[in-house]
């Protein structure tokens, strides 16, 4: 399974000249993209000094979330020829795409831990908890995934929803945007947007070395147990019927 | 369950359900009053059969029998909609092999990801793989990517994998069609090999040679109904009258049909020295649309006078076809062709090139039947058999000593003409004798040597 998740990731990039390695170098290159952008051309103080930090602590591994959820459920379409002819449990294919993310999500984190000190930014201890809160996340997206991989099959019209659901998605939290501009009183509105507690908690660990408070962990946990028995139901249910239709 | 039998299947059926549009079955689900939105499609209904460790199986049927579907059903890929199947030990399928591999990685690594998809540890592939590689023949393309495999070598990969993987049933579906002759010996001796270690085996395909040859027990379907179950011989013969649309949708009726139509022919009479086999050997045919001679039946037999679709090269064949004459004709005329799987012809010998004796007249009602034999010095291989029926004018038919070929053809009728009638198998010789040849024909003649020493 990690082999096989650890191949999905070298596999995306097959085929080109330095393959996996595209993996470190397209983030650091928007991670630089965006520096350029916001410390040299928008001289507009947003956040402190650390906007394209702050940026790209939230971006990156949203980047990550979303990958998981567009290949994850284009897994079954994907891997129709194992699902026609094995009996093998189908939720392994979404398994591992979102292990393979994970690994992404994984890179991406050390990036941020690597150039964080560069903007002058010193970093506490509570990084450490990072790689859980990643971990976390992408079981949220296992769930979602799960789902919409089973729905996919039966419905072909999600893979199109998806493609710009998603984007709309992204500017429904403060991902690209500072959480400043969003009224106090829609605050407390913003965790029933599943992904954004999770985003919070990743800029909260490297910009102000704050472990998330109990509320937070709550509601991750929450969402997760949510997604992930809607996923398992989900994929139960209509195990039979996508088999036929696959 | 009895410990003797690894499969037992009750009254098996699978519904498909069948939507016009995808959204439809959103709404099925929506629907308060439980409306139906889709067609229910029934790939395979009341299916029962039991199959004993160490039976060699073969499932024939055309396509879209529901060969596959019940194959699916029994793999556990898919859900049966009613009825219910026992296993009892490990399946191992190999569904349309070949194409599930991933282009991109070696042969070895296809190997090892195939088999762990297949719930076998990761260990176990691995002390195998010598054995895999070398079985396969692949030499050094074990290690390149599949891409750059030929088809063949992709079958003779996969099938390599699956013989070393142990299991108690293992189902190959189409899996021994393609690849060289050489290939095919070797697997289907591993086969044997297998059955002798007692796996199961079942085998799906279309090739009926390999069926008799292997086969102990066939199972027919069609139309998702299993018509026929027992040993291969009546199997195949009642597959061939399918395919001649003799028992279409009367398949009820079978034993009737036959009986109706060997009683009727108790009242004909045959010439003593004319060789003519039993009726039991016969395949039924039926062509309602043919204008002056109807073929109703025809068979093809060894020299011992048993019916069979394999040959060995070299072997003589029998081959008798009864026509049903529906319109008062001149001097009849049988041409028989054969031609090899690419549609070239091997083979074309029309009955006055042999100089028979013929009658000058053959009246409606009256029963035709024609014989010949063919020594089959061909290269191993599919043949398949046409026929074609033609008249003459007898004072034409006197001139044929007289007149040039070109001529004496251009007076020929042609009226009635039976396309792909039947195939049969030429299987090569394991040892040289002069039966034995290479190239697409034996060519009559002699071999000497010498040696003049200077």
């Amino acid at each position: 399974m990690f082999y096989n998740a650890w191949y999905e990731l070298r596999y995306r990039y097959a085929g080109t000249g330095i393959g996996i390695f595209w993996n470190v170098i397209s983030p650091l290159l928007e991670i630089i993209i965006y520096t350029v952008v916001f410390s040299l051309l928008i001289p507009n103080k947003m956040e402190g000094n650390y906007y394209p930090l702050y940026l790209v602590i939230a971006l990156l591994p949203w980047r990550g979330f979303t990958e998981t959820i567009v290949q994850g459920s284009d897994a079954f379409s994907k891997n129709a020829i194992y699902l026609r002819r094995l009996a093998i449990p189908s939720e392994i294919f979404v398994g591992k795409v979102t292990l393979a993310s994970l690994f992404l999500v994984y890179i991406y984190l050390g990036l941020i831990i690597l150039i964080t000190p560069l903007f002058g930014k010193g970093l506490g201890w509570n990084i450490l908890l990072l790689p859980v809160i990643g971990l976390l996340f992408q079981g949220l997206s296992f769930g979602m995934s799960l789902a919409l991989a089973n729905l996919q099959i039966l419905f072909p019209d999600i893979k199109q929803i998806l493609q710009f659901i998603i984007p709309l998605w992204s500017w429904t939290m403060p991902i690209y945007y500072p959480s400043s501009i969003i009224p106090d009183r829609f605050l407390p509105w913003l965790y029933a947007n599943p992904p954004y507690a999770f985003l919070k908690s990743f800029r909260d660990l490297v910009l102000e070395d704050k472990i998330p408070e109990l509320n937070i962990w709550l509601i991750i946990i929450g969402w997760i147990a949510f997604f992930v028995w809607f996923g398992a139901t989900i994929n139960e249910k209509l195990q039979s019927e996508v088999r036929d239709k696959i | 369950m009895n410990d003797d039998i690894i499969l037992r299947v009750e009254n098996l059926g699978k519904c498909f359900k069948i939507y016009d549009n995808p959204w439809h079955r959103a709404r099925e689900w929506l629907s308060v009053r439980q409306r139906s939105y889709h067609q229910p499609y029934w790939s395979i209904k009341d299916i029962s059969f039991e199959v004993h460790r160490g039976d060699f199986i073969g499932i024939i049927g055309e396509n879209g029998a529901g060969k596959s579907t019940l194959l699916k059903v029994i793999t556990g890929v898919l859900q049966p909609t009613e009825g219910k199947y026992e296993l009892n030990g490990k399946v191992l399928s190999l569904l349309e092999l070949g194409t599930d591999f991933n282009p991109e990685l070696s042969g070895r690594a296809n190997a090892i990801y195939s088999s762990e998809l297949l719930g076998f540890p990761e260990g176990y592939v691995q002390e195998r793989l010598e054995q895999i590689a070398q079985f396969s023949e692949l030499g050094e393309f074990f290690d390149r990517p599949i891409k750059l495999y030929s088809s063949g070598m992709k079958i003779r990969l996969a099938f390599s994998l699956f013989a070393f993987l142990e299991s108690d049933i293992l189902i190959l579906d189409e899996v021994l069609a393609v690849g060289d002759i050489f290939f095919k010996q070797k697997c289907y001796k591993l086969l044997e090999e297998l059955i002798a270690k007692k796996t199961t085996i079942i085998l799906v395909t279309h090739e009926l040679g390999a069926v008799q040859q292997y086969c102990q027990e066939v199972l027919l379907l069609h139309q998702g109904k299993k018509i026929y179950q027992g040993p291969p011989k009546e199997g195949i013969w009642q597959f061939h009258q399918l395919k001649h649309g003799f028992i279409q949708n009367k398949y009820m009726d079978i034993e009737t049909d036959i009986s109706s139509q060997k009683s009727s022919l108790l009242s004909s009479d045959t010439s003593d020295d004319f060789s003519w086999p039993s009726d039991e050997v016969f395949i039924p045919v039926d062509f309602p649309d043919a204008n002056y001679a109807q073929l109703t039946r025809y068979a093809i037999c060894n020299s011992k006078g048993e019916p069979t679709l394999n040959f060995l090269q070299g072997e003589e064949s029998y081959i008798y076809c009864e026509f049903q004459i529906k319109q008062n004709i001149a001097v009849p005329i049988v041409g028989l062709i054969i031609t090899n799987k690419y549609n070239v012809i091997i083979h074309s010998k029309i009955s006055f090139q042999h100089k028979v004796n013929v009658p000058s007249r053959v009246n409606q009602g009256d029963r035709l039947r024609f014989c010949r034999n063919i020594t089959l010095s061909v290269e191993p291989n599919d043949y398949v058999f046409n026929i074609s029926f033609g008249n003459m004018h007898s004072d034409h038919y006197a001139s044929l000593d007289l007149v040039s070929k070109d001529e004496f053809i251009s007076h020929l009728q042609v009226c009635d003409i039976y396309d792909k009638l039947g195939a049969f198998k030429v299987l090569p010789r394991y040892s040289c004798d002069e039966y034995s040849h290479f190239g697409i024909c034996n060519l009559l003649g002699n071999c000497q040597m010498s040696v003049t020493s200077s």
